[in-house]
């Protein structure tokens, strides 16, 4: 009986050092969609939420999350199958470099970045260098935030960090992005996702990238989206089913 | 009686409504539109949905993997997008020059290259997208100095030198072109925007900008850039109505 129990033990210990570490996959898949109010007046809170609402219709357990530190989608985000952020990018006045992360706003500012490199942030800080498997089934994460696909000496890079760690189509952008525009494309995309094609669903890829041209059409003016920069799982896929991405 | 009884018919007549070039009529012209754009009378085609911009309404028809959109006013054919070719964007076999000939072919094959007489080049650059390569190629017309709505734009494939997206607008300038308020005092206007911020930038030109549907105003397009405060990038672009003053629009930059 004794030997049973260790074996048992031993099994599960074993199994514990093989299996990836920590995600829990929820049914119907999670999503969290984050906006702000800012200080300076930036508010991006409505594209978040009509971001949640087209998840919300293709069947993911969609959250809307308004004015929320950037602890709260670090943690959310090992069990997100999608992850939208929109808000203010990074950039530092001493060297004029940016890029490599997202400022989250609760009343005070906290920031989720690439990696650590020589910076160390006045506010709260996580790092996506940080996870190892955590984040590998996340089939979609889109940074709408200046710089958000730019690499910085001091930060890294969102996007590809994200792809690194495994998440399956990541969407930033590579230089400063004005809110109209940006917002204009945020819409269309998911837009696109759901039903950009004859009523029917896109491509992940074709939706990020034909939002641009709407863009140009209706303002005639990118205002920064046409430096779109995204890393996109092959064979491509759509947003729906809503499911987790490929781990 | 008789009098009576042809008022009442004349007014039953008057009540029904007019059968002139109803909506249903225009069908059977977008789709010749397309026939025509794409040199395909055997292309099969599927009506959508409607499109909205302040410009333009546009009814979208899509085949197999393509989409056009049409100028319901116009019947013509100002955006096409063919969604396959996107998916192969993933190297680059062409030249710049290449794609520009591309581009210009396929212009000239559908009969729109004329704009390019008057338009001008501002961009011709190849797109690093990430995992997405395209020459993303822009004609824009200037009436001088001022910047008007009108381009001509096409993504060319790297790889195989097809026509990825593809847009074409030529609207009449429909408003007169002398500001009243100067670009000084415009650019005054458009710092009093972001307030506390030390510029590190600023650039500001005229520009004709569709502020509602079909409606033209000649406007300022003013561009300020701060330095970076607690890390966030400051200013962004005030649009000002060149006749009044008045602020139409301003955004931030994320």
């Amino acid at each position: 009986m004794l030997k049973k129990w260790i074996l048992l033990l031993v099994i599960i210990l074993v199994a514990s050092l093989i299996l990836p570490a920590g995600a829990t996959q929820y049914n119907p898949p999670w999503a969290h969609n984050y906006g702000f109010l800012y200080p300076d007046g930036l508010d991006t809170r409505s594209h978040a939420l009509f971001a949640t609402n087209v998840q919300d219709l293709i069947f993911y357990d969609a959250n809307y999350a308004s004015n929320t530190g950037a602890h709260s989608a670090f943690v959310n985000i090992q069990d997100d199958a999608v992850f939208y952020v929109n808000g203010h990018g990074v950039s530092f006045i001493d060297d004029g470099t940016a890029g490599g992360g997202v400022i989250f706003y609760n009343g005070t500012s906290s920031l989720l970045l690439a990696q650590y490199t020589d910076w160390l942030p006045p506010d709260d800080a996580y790092f996506l260098s940080d996870f190892s498997t955590e984040i590998n089934d996340v089939l979609l994460a889109v940074y709408v935030a200046c710089w958000s696909g730019r690499t910085c000496p001091h930060t890294g890079n969102l996007v590809d960090m994200s792809a690194s760690k495994g998440i399956d189509n990541v969407i930033g952008f590579k230089n400063s992005i004005d809110n109209v525009t940006s917002n204009y494309w945020s819409d269309r995309f998911f837009y696109r996702c759901k039903e950009g094609f004859g009523g029917q669903h896109q491509l992940i890829i074709q939706a990020a990238t034909y939002a641009k041209g709407d863009v140009l059409l209706k303002y005639q003016t990118y205002g920064g989206v046409d430096s779109l920069y995204g890393k996109y799982r092959t064979p491509w896929g759509y947003l729906d089913p809503a499911r987790y991405g490929v781990v | 009686m008789l009098s009576l009884l042809i008022l009442a018919v004349c007014c039953i007549g008057l009540s029904f409504p007019a059968y002139g070039m109803s909506s249903s009529d225009h069908i059977p012209n977008v789709y010749t539109s397309v026939e025509e754009f794409a040199k395909d009378p055997t292309i099969d085609l599927k009506m959508n949905r409607n499109e909205y911009t302040p410009h333009a309404v546009y009814i979208v028809l899509s085949s197999a993997n393509e989409e056009f959109w049409v100028n319901e006013e116009s019947l013509v054919v100002e955006r096409y997008s063919s969604f396959d070719d996107l998916l192969s964007c993933d190297r680059v076999i062409l030249s710049k020059e290449e794609a520009i000939l591309k581009a210009k072919i396929f212009l000239r094959d559908h009969g729109c290259d004329s704009n390019l007489e008057s338009f001008t080049l501002v961009k011709d650059e190849l797109n690093n997208g990430g995992d997405i390569l395209t020459y993303d190629i822009l004609w824009q017309e200037f009436i001088g100095e001022i910047l008007t709505p009108n381009f001509t734009f096409i993504s060319v494939n790297p790889n195989t030198g097809s026509i990825v997206d593809y847009i074409d607008i030529k609207r009449p300038i429909t408003v007169l072109l002398n500001p009243a308020i100067s670009k000084e005092e415009a650019l005054n206007i458009a710092v009093k925007q972001f307030k506390g911020i030390e510029i590190e930038e600023s650039s500001i030109s005229p520009r004709i900008w569709y502020y509602g549907e079909n409606l033209q105003k000649l406007v300022w397009d003013c561009t300020i850039t701060g330095k970076p405060k607690d890390n966030v990038l400051q200013g962004g672009n005030v649009i000002i109505d060149a006749v009044t003053g008045e602020v139409i629009s301003r955004s931030r930059w994320l």
